[in-house]
């Protein structure tokens, strides 16, 4: 059984996490404009494209690891009890909707203008992930909140 | 809260004079789990209504039953 310190830890742990998820969205949706500015930063394609690949997996793996690694299995069983577990299926869920509407807001687009194959995965990638993430998030959040 | 659950745990914690965090350690889950189940955000599992139940000593059917 947890001790009281380790229920406290993965209080902490849970509530660093729901705070986390959407700032890491707003993060990772304020940066699209360097993204798609072309021609106006003097960055390669190629880096731009890296760098944000890099920055898609680290928020990708941080939605979907578990939380309290490296703290204990009693830690890491309290951050990620039957509640998150549930919460987090539901931010999939959230993810996949934001992605199939993404899809529809481009096929809508490529009527008027030539989307590139590239940019629309990266809009697919951009929106499901933060939709996801900010779902998580404000679940989390509403499931540590009193009363 | 789930239609139709009826939901007591708020209750019979009180009763016994237990805070949130006090239930959460006897049962082994976070504070926030007992939080949600209290509040009828999350329909707990079988296992974690049984956990709930034998850690405040009543059948779980007191705790939770059916609005009908």
């Amino acid at each position: 059984m947890p001790t009281s310190a380790e229920h406290e830890l993965a209080d902490r742990l849970t509530r660093r996490r729901a705070r986390m998820m959407p700032a890491l969205a707003a993060l990772f949706l304020a940066g699209q404009p360097f993204y798609f500015a072309r021609n106006q930063i003097a960055i390669d394609t190629q880096i731009k494209t890296a760098v944000w690949l890099a920055w898609a997996a680290i928020l990708l793996l941080a939605l979907a690891m578990d939380g309290g690694h490296f703290r204990g299995r009693a830690v890491r069983d309290l951050v990620e009890d039957e509640v998150t577990r549930a919460n987090r299926l539901r931010a999939y869920a959230a993810g996949f909707w934001a992605a199939m509407a993404t899809v529809f807001g481009i096929y809508g687009l490529s009527v008027f203008d030539n989307i590139q194959g590239r940019e629309s995965l990266h809009l697919i990638m951009t929106f499901s992930l933060a939709a996801a993430l900010i779902t998580f998030g404000m679940l989390e959040k509403r499931a540590l909140r009193d009363g | 809260m789930a239609e139709g659950l009826v939901n007591r745990l708020r209750d019979l914690r009180a009763e016994r004079d237990l805070t949130q965090a006090a239930l959460a350690e006897l049962v082994g889950v976070s504070r926030k789990t007992v939080n949600t189940v209290e509040n009828g955000v999350f329909v707990p599992s079988v296992a974690l209504a049984l956990k709930l139940a034998r850690a405040l000593g009543c059948p779980v059917e007191t705790l939770f039953s059916l609005d009908d």
